[in-house]
């Protein structure tokens, strides 16, 4: 956990002036370090800026078109966000057949609400807004966070990063699992705010208009939540 | 756990996929039940909602011409055009600004609305009392009840809640499952918005600038109707999984 220790301190500090999109190539060859990698995708969504600007205006053009009338549209639009969705609902519930279960009842949603959507309005944060409320909604209901190995194939013990050598990942899951329990003792808000940012790679504007906040609201809420991440982090290599 | 030590001149493993990245089993069968669940689309929607715009607007101009509509009772006409004028405008604002979701697809943001929410009945209620300062005896307790006492507002009050009523659950079927952050704070501000509304209606009809009545019989349905939405928001608005 050496490497955890003294490389995670500086890169929450770093990433809270700004989110970041970085390609991970980028970062690698920029850090050099084989072992950062893993960590570093923790923090940072694996597309290049230019990608992820076309990446949601695709999603926001296929997501037009259905709103319009045009069912095939969703298909390409399901393409686009499903990964995104269900790797975040993974992340959030820690059950891959949940995890499942409510990114289908997300994209249900925003399909049945087509005939709402506007087009200068953004897809992500709608469909991360709605995600988050039905993940508290599904926890509210009883189903209590479960650390167990899911279904299907899906080990819950395994890293979001799952390429490199085994010292890797051991280190991005150790990470991970670190993280996740600093995370379980903020608020509700704190955690999404820091899940959209950091996580997700939502901009500000983007995160704020998720939570239903202003931005400055969301800035005061991620501050917090960083805070949190770098204390339990800093008081873990005293 | 054993260690297995690779051999370099071993073929490279392909990369394991990531779980986010694994086939789910689901992705088919569910775009399938999506293409049999025919979702409106914006231009049904739209139809939709001027249906229900002029049905209830028929409803309310229906309620208030059974009530009495307008009965200036001895208010200076000026004093009535001027009342309305300003209430009908603060009303439009208020449903423009509450009742829409603004420049986002999750809702305007909790500070807006909470700040929007008290800032109408205020407002109302201020340019009601200012107007009615102008003119002498306008502020009055108005005509006694048949016990000798002041009336308190309590048939303002019914009718404020009849007219507000309607546009409150059109509005709700309008947002119906919209706001995934704040449902009873937009229900309630869509009470706030319909209270306005109803405002414009009771104001034509009422002659009572009195204080007190105005916080019984103009301002409390407001209060009351905002609580409705409320309720109504945690029902309808909000976007809940299915149980």
């Amino acid at each position: 956990m050496t490497a955890a220790k003294t490389y995670l301190p500086g890169l929450v500090g770093k990433g809270a002036s700004a989110p970041e999109f970085v390609s991970r190539d980028a970062v690698v060859g920029a850090r050099g370090g084989h072992v950062r990698r893993d960590v570093r995708q923790l923090w940072v969504i694996n597309v290049s800026a230019p990608q992820e600007a076309a990446l949601r205006l695709e999603a926001n053009g296929a997501m037009e078109r259905h709103a319009s009338g045009d069912d095939v549209a969703f298909r390409k639009l399901y393409a686009i966000v499903a990964d995104r969705l269900f790797h975040y609902l993974q992340r959030r519930t820690r059950d891959a057949a949940r995890a499942e279960d409510l990114m289908q009842q997300t994209l249900l949603h925003m399909h049945r609400a087509r005939g709402s959507y506007d087009a200068t309005r953004g897809v992500f944060p709608w469909m991360y807004a709605i995600a988050h409320n039905l993940v508290v909604d599904s926890v509210r209901r009883g189903g209590r966070e479960v650390l167990h190995e899911a279904d299907g194939g899906h080990a819950v013990n395994e890293p979001l990063c799952a390429e490199g050598a085994a010292d890797e990942q051991l280190i991005g899951l150790q990470l991970e699992q670190q993280i996740a329990v600093v995370l379980e003792g903020l608020t509700e808000r704190q955690r999404a705010a820091f899940e959209y940012v950091r996580h997700e790679g939502l901009s500000y504007a983007e995160a704020a208009e998720a939570l239903g906040a202003t931005v400055s609201a969301l800035t005061a809420l991620l501050h917090r939540a960083d805070t949190a991440v770098m204390a339990a982090f800093k008081g873990g290599e005293d | 756990m054993l260690y297995h030590p690779t051999d370099p001149s071993d073929p490279p493993r392909p990369p394991k996929p990531s779980p986010a990245e694994r086939p789910r089993t689901g992705d088919a069968d569910f775009l399938a039940k999506l293409d049999a669940d025919p979702a409106p689309t914006r231009q049904r929607i739209r139809v939709q909602n001027l249906i229900l715009f002029v049905v209830v607007a028929c409803i309310l101009a229906e309620i208030f011409r059974w009530w009495g509509g307008v009965r200036p009772q001895g208010r200076p006409l000026s004093l009535v055009v001027e009342t309305a004028i300003g209430a009908a405008c603060i009303a439009a604002v208020a449903t423009w600004t509450l009742a829409g979701r603004g420049r986002s697809m999750t809702g305007r943001t909790t500070t807006f609305l909470g700040i929007a929410g008290f800032a109408t009945p205020l407002a109302l209620f201020v340019w009601k009392i200012f107007w009615s300062a102008q003119f002498q005896g306008m502020m009055g307790v108005g005509p006694m009840g048949p016990d000798g006492l002041p009336r308190f507002g309590w048939k303002c009050l019914r009718l404020s809640l009849a007219l507000g009523l309607f546009p409150l659950l059109a509005m709700a079927l309008v947002r119906r499952n919209s706001d995934p952050n704040n449902p009873r704070l937009t229900g309630a501000t869509l009470g706030v918005a319909a209270g306005a509304c109803a405002w414009v209606f009771t104001d034509l009809w009422c002659p009572v600038g009195n204080v007190s009545h105005l916080l019984v019989g103009h301002v409390l349905p407001i209060t009351l109707l905002a609580a409705l939405g409320a309720a109504l928001g945690h029902l309808l608005i909000g976007v809940r999984a299915p149980r």
